[in-house]
């Protein structure tokens, strides 16, 4: 069993949270209180890792593939399996599609896609194949300098005068309905949620009392710093613009001016980016795989070829860049990834809650006999 | 060219517990017969009639009877102690009793014990070890009619001395370097540590050269697994010659096919004595001033041992430099290709048009130019290292004047070209380590390419794929990248900063986690408390 | 083993690299527009491209040529779409057109009154490689005009005019530098109102357009600086002047650095002498109160400074005097702030963003109001003035006190 240890777990839940999501202002729908959104993303958001995490407390040393075989049954335990496999590749490929469309966006507007995804995958697949000690080695190795750029992004932008934080006011204007509208599930589901995938990874844990305490204080930090982006987008940008933006920290970034030799950031910016994104396709990629182990017998490294075969053809499934994100943001995110990111796991949840209650109840009903 | 000097050196005088495996199997095949004329014959045979070979023979008055004879080769032995020690003593008048023919062990037993002069004796057994002894600079004494003889340790010869190390020079520091010579080696080394757990394993390895590889640690700091895994890959080598560290380099590194070093190497006894310390072992060849040390891991590779001499600021400073030197040349050219070919907007609107105004009728698109000046530059610093001192100075001014100067008169590159070249290449120097360098000097044409098809993203890739590469990479079972990746906060004092000698209180975790303690604490200097 | 698939994709994939450079773009293949202009001619957008020429402007080069070569060189083409206008440039140019360091882009007034700016900013928002942080002019007249006139003692005319606009902003509040992004976002703003500063040429445009004016030390032509032009959504509705404009400055709390000159005495004429008060730091609070549904905006505005000239007679050391200084400055900010609201509220601007604050403080008032056809003149202002005068610098007696000295003897 490859072991690795808290850092490169706070490491890695940091970066796999940031992904890509500083990109976007999540719940602009509801326009200057889009930051409310996000924390009442971020709240629930808690709730869905504390289940999570009582899932694999209850299981340490199993993943979460065992877990599921082991209360659910062989036969809808294999199913799930194949389920959680193609979910997980899924958003990876999702990753996959996404930056290789912002990098034609706002890069590269010639390169071929296909190539650009496929450096993508090969460079994730190089990750895998190498196994998962040395991929959080690698998220552990980036750790410090994605926390410096996004520190040094930071201080550009407040040095650079380009916020008006003015622009937030208004709080609450429609009060709170429309928020929590915007909040559940879609900014659940994208980022939070998505922390489901950890339970693949968690049982590698070399300090397992640690593990609670780690992963709850890395999406706290995670979770606040995601917050600052968004309110900085819509401090610089107001409102309006951010909403019809299609990346706002790009635009964001580019207002960047000091003393007339720093500007235009955003190539350096996207790179910031692309170390999110590298983590998060990443670590679905792997979650996929180690998966895929399970249900079938081949060696890790043709298993890495196939899911990355598979990733690469799936992220050619959308016509453009729009319907894309449309299906990404108006459906998966309502309708499908919910499914994965609560139902299941809360299901799980409570099946391991009643049988532990009822040998509970058992060993009570034992002890005084 | 090296300037050699005479250097008389007599019988290294401390035997060492050497174990022999490689050439026990041989040893068994001839066996001395006892008759001394089959055998000089059959030694004569075996080396072809060298005439570098001297067999001396010594009559007694015995005549037949009692024949000695002395082989060695001329030129590895000290012809001094011959003279002194070795020979006198078989032609001493009272040798043999001149009444009683003693039998040929006893006459043997009598000049290893009361007559020959010299401190390190040993038997031998069969001609092959008559004639090992004899390669490696031994005097081989046999006795007419006996089955086993005495190799008297006598090598020596000319040798070059130890001298300042030429490719690491200090400003703070030692000035003595190793030399070819294995024993002059590990005797540099024990002055440093003048401590019995300082062990030495030695090999023979080449089944041609016999070449003597010695494996030298500190008993109780070093990690035992490393040790042994070494000693296990030195075993497994099986090849005709080793003429150098860099054949086992090769031959034992973890990752074959890696443009890092995973060990590396230093001329310096000072270095070798305090990676020692740190729980490292080293590798010593005969006849290579370049000893190995494994495991290493890729920030070591960025220290000089002049660090830890120096006041504790400035070599901190120093060591970040280094990193961002050997960032900047490998990558310097390939962010000067995507930056001004893919992301023009970044740059500030005046540095543009001046950077566009010297574009301006230059034929190549900038990642030729780009290429062809590496290329050029390699090309020139290639034939200085090679060219005499004297024709240098010419290649240098070549270089310079007319691939620079003229090339941009003439409109070929662009100035700005020229100074990114330039200044990759002196960044290139910055590296203590020469074959880290060189990864760098490797890579840069990787990156280049990569900046050349996909901008700023190509890099991006190319050092995500590196960086995914250095954490797969192991040295010896030692993660590559080991202070940060994985993050050991104890490990930090000695990696990017060098914390002051009295805070650095413990060894390296991982490799030295034996005998972790380094020194007591609370060490700090302190002004002394009563003031007078 | 593992390794032959990998090798054999790297095979396939490395002369991909080599051969594909999709977008590379060397630096001699780019036109560097330094600024753009666009008009409107009947159904057409007639867009005006500023190009540097590099070779111009550096100083040493293989060339050598600079100095007798103009270092800019103008495009103009029309087109349905400011898109379709920006292709046919490629028409006449032998090198891309650059975009990324644009730095000005000047409307026609035409433009800005008849089409609006909608489809403008639309454009220069979405490709990646156009600069929000542009700076944003009007003009009278047309805007290509501008474009053709060169300035003293700068090279690249586009980055001058910003510097021109960067420098009065420093030194004079009344004028701002507007980026895109912040237009953008003020034409979108429901309860502001955009404003864009006017450039405007004075002297014989002809003359100053050929490189043989830069050799006379007197320019034929100067570009400089003018009105500011108000917008309500995204059309040019009218012009405030110099005075108007400060007042502007003064009512959304943007003066940093500004000369206000007053007369001595609070009674005084055009006639009387003047002094100069040069305002340090000024703050200016807004802040609304609903009465008997009558909504009441009240500014305080703070000003500190120096009494920087003076041609008066009196005794500057005295804190009387000083205070009665005070209150004729008062004076004149206060004239300046209501009579620019005055205009203000004919135009039906409202550019200090006074409904933003009401939105702000009472939504409900806010509401009524943003039903109402011309919330403007609900609007009362209370100004509260508040000058300090720091210190006089230097000297602490105005200097004409010396000369009442002398004639008495």
């Amino acid at each position: 069993m490859e072991k690795i240890d808290k850092y490169q777990l706070i490491s890695m839940t940091i970066l796999f949270m940031i992904g890509s999501t500083p990109l976007y202002e999540l719940g602009i729908g509801v326009k200057q209180d889009a930051w409310i959104v996000m924390v009442a993303g971020l709240v629930a958001g808690l709730l869905l890792l504390a289940l999570y995490l009582y899932i694999q407390r209850n299981h340490a040393g199993m993943d979460f593939f065992q877990i599921l075989n082991a209360h659910l049954g062989k036969l809808v335990g294999t199913v799930l399996s194949v389920c959680y496999v193609v979910y997980f590749a899924y958003e990876s490929m999702r990753n996959t599609r996404e930056f290789g469309d912002i990098i034609n966006i706002s890069f590269l507007p010639n390169t071929p896609l296909s190539l650009l995804m496929l450096v993508m995958v090969l460079l994730s697949g190089y990750a895998i194949s190498k196994g998962v000690e040395v991929f959080f080695r690698v998220a552990e190795f980036m750790f410090p300098f994605t926390i410096f750029g996004y520190a040094a992004l930071f201080c550009l932008i407040i040095g650079s005068n380009i916020i008006h934080l003015d622009r937030l006011l208004q709080v609450m204007e429609h009060g709170l309905l429309p928020i929590l509208e915007q909040a559940i599930p879609e900014v659940i589901s994208f980022p939070f949620g998505q922390i489901v995938v950890f339970l693949m990874f968690w049982s590698h844990l070399n300090e397992k009392r640690k593990m609670v305490r780690v992963s709850v204080y890395s999406y706290l930090f995670v979770g606040v710093l995601l917050l600052l982006f968004n309110v900085l987008n819509l401090a610089i940008l107001d409102p309006s613009i951010t909403s019809i933006t299609t990346f706002p920290l790009l635009r964001s970034v580019r207002l960047i001016q000091i003393a007339n030799f720093l500007e235009r950031l955003d190539p350096v910016i996207i790179l910031l980016i692309y170390i999110g994104i590298f983590v998060k396709m990443t670590a679905f990629y792997l979650g996929a795989v180690l998966g895929l182990a399970h249900l079938v017998r081949i060696s890790r490294f043709k298993l890495t070829v196939v899911v990355g075969a598979a990733i690469y053809g799936m992220s050619f499934l959308a016509p453009n860049f729009i319907y894309h994100v449309w299906i990404g943001f108006a459906q998966n995110l309502k309708y499908h990834f919910p499914v994965f990111q609560i139902c299941i796991p809360a299901l799980l949840a409570a099946i391991i809650f009643c049988k532990s209650w009822n040998d509970k109840k058992k060993k009570r009903a034992k002890q005084p006999s | 060219m090296r300037p050699f000097t005479k250097n008389k050196q007599s019988g290294n005088p401390q035997p060492e517990a050497c174990t022999q495996r490689s050439t026990e199997s041989q040893a068994a095949e001839t066996k001395l017969t006892g008759n001394l004329d089959d055998d000089l014959r059959i030694i004569k045979e075996r080396t072809g009639g060298s005439s570098d070979l001297i067999i001396r023979l010594i009559d007694s008055m015995f005549g037949k009877e009692l024949r000695i004879a002395v082989i060695y080769i001329e030129g590895l032995v000290n012809e001094q102690v011959m003279n002194s020690s070795v020979m006198p003593s078989l032609t001493a008048k009272d040798f043999i009793d001149p009444h009683h023919l003693a039998a040929p062990s006893e006459v043997l037993g009598m000049i290893k014990n009361r007559f020959l002069s010299i401190s390190n004796v040993k038997d031998v057994h069969s001609l092959d070890e008559v004639l090992s002894a004899v390669l490696a600079g031994n005097t081989a004494i046999l006795v007419s009619g006996a089955t086993l003889g005495i190799s008297a340790s006598t090598a020596g010869g000319e040798q070059r001395g130890v001298n300042e190390p030429q490719s690491e020079t200090v400003i703070r520091g030692p000035r003595e370097g190793f030399t070819e010579n294995l024993r002059t080696n590990t005797a540099l080394i024990r002055r440093k540590i003048r401590n019995p757990d300082l062990w030495i394993e030695s090999r023979k390895i080449g089944r041609i050269s016999q070449t003597e590889v010695a494996v030298m640690y500190l008993r109780g700091i070093a990690n035992d697994k490393v040790v042994q895994e070494i000693l296990q890959r030195l075993d497994r080598i099986d090849t005709d010659s080793i003429l150098e560290s860099g054949y086992i380099e090769e031959f034992i590194q973890d990752e074959a096919f890696s443009p890092f070093p995973t060990m590396t190497n230093t001329e310096r006894p000072d270095a070798i004595a305090g990676a020692l310390l740190e729980g490292k072992v080293a590798i010593l060849v005969d006849g290579s001033p370049f000893v190995l040390l494994a495991p290493v891991t890729i920030f070591k590779l960025f220290q000089s041992s002049e660090d830890y001499y120096q006041k504790f600021d400035i070599a901190t400073f120093l060591r970040l430099l280094r990193v961002i030197s050997f960032v900047v040349s490998m990558l310097l050219p390939s962010l000067y290709i995507a930056i001004t070919t893919f992301h023009q907007q970044i740059l500030p609107t005046t540095l543009l048009v001046s950077l566009a105004a010297q574009r301006e009728g230059v034929p190549f698109p900038a990642f030729v130019e780009a290429l062809a000046m590496e290329i050029t530059f390699d090309v020139l610093r290639e034939a200085g290292v090679r060219m005499p001192r004297a024709i240098g100075s010419a290649i240098s001014i070549v270089g310079a004047l007319v691939l620079g100067q003229a090339a941009v008169q003439a409109g070929l590159v662009s100035a700005a070209m020229v100074i990114i070249v330039a200044f990759t290449a002196i960044a290139g120097f910055v590296a203590p380590s020469v074959s880290i360098s060189n990864s760098a000097r490797i890579l840069r044409f990787g990156f280049m390419i990569l900046a050349g098809t996909l901008g700023l993203f190509g890099i991006m890739a190319g050092l995500i794929a590196l960086l995914i590469h250095l954490c797969g990479l192991r040295s010896f079972g030692i993660p590559y990248l080991l202070p940060l990746a994985p993050f050991i906060p104890a490990d930090q004092k000695d990696a990017f900063v060098r914390v002051p000698w009295w805070a650095m209180l413990r060894r390296p975790t991982l490799i030295g986690k034996k005998n972790p303690k380094r020194e007591k604490k609370f060490q700090k200097p302190s002004p002394p408390k009563n003031k007078n | 083993m593992n390794r032959w698939p990998f090798l054999i994709l790297l095979l396939l994939i490395v002369p991909l690299f080599v051969t594909g450079c999709w977008d590379s773009k060397e630096l001699n293949s780019l036109s560097i527009i330094s600024a753009t202009s666009i008009d409107r001619e009947r159904d057409h957008w007639v867009v005006t491209f500023q190009v540097i020429i590099p070779q111009a402007i550096a100083t040493q080069t293989g060339g050598g040529g600079a100095g007798s070569q103009s270092p800019t060189t103008i495009f103009s083409t029309n087109g349905r779409t400011i898109r379709e206008a920006m292709q046919n440039a490629s028409l006449e140019t032998s090198r891309m057109l650059f975009f990324a360091h644009n730095s000005i882009l000047i409307l026609s007034e035409k433009v800005a009154r008849e089409e609006g700016v909608g489809q403008i900013l639309d454009f220069f928002l979405r490709p990646f490689e156009s600069r929000e942080t542009m700076s944003i002019l009007l003009t009278k007249g047309k805007a290509s005009d501008l474009l053709e006139v060169l300035i003293p003692l700068e090279k690249i005319s586009g980055n001058a005019v910003k510097r021109v606009i960067d420098q009065s902003q420093r030194n004079l509040s009344q004028v701002q530098n507007i980026k895109l992004i912040d237009f953008a976002a003020r034409v979108a703003d429901p309860n502001a109102s955009a404003m864009v500063p006017e450039l405007q040429v004075s002297g014989n445009l002809k003359g100053q357009s050929s490189l043989d004016a830069l050799k006379s030390p007197r320019n034929e032509a100067v570009i400089k600086l003018g009105e500011l032009g108000v917008f309500r959504r995204d059309k040019l509705v009218g012009w405030l002047n110099g005075e108007e404009s400060r007042g502007v400055a003064w009512l959304s709390n943007r003066v940093k650095n500004l000369i206000i000159v007053y007369p001595c005495s609070a009674k005084g004429g055009e006639r009387d002498s003047l002094s100069s008060f040069r305002v340090l730091k000024s703050s200016t609070k807004l802040s609304s109160e609903i009465q008997g549904g009558k909504v009441t905006m009240k500014v305080q505005i703070n000003a500190r400074g120096v009494l920087d000239e003076t041609g008066c007679k009196m005794d500057l050391s005295n804190p009387r005097v000083i205070a009665e200084q005070q209150r004729i400055i008062a004076k004149v900010i206060n004239g300046e702030v209501v009579s620019t609201w005055n205009r203000l509220r004919t135009i039906e601007t409202d550019a200090p963003g006074f409904l933003d604050v009401i939105h702000r403080e009472h939504p409900d008032a806010w509401k009524k109001l943003a039903q109402s056809k011309h919330p403007l003149d609900e609007i009362t202002i209370r100004p509260q003035i508040r000058v300090n005068i720091e210190h006089t610098d230097m000297i602490n007696k105005p200097y004409s006190t010396l000369l009442e000295q002398n004639k008495r003897p």
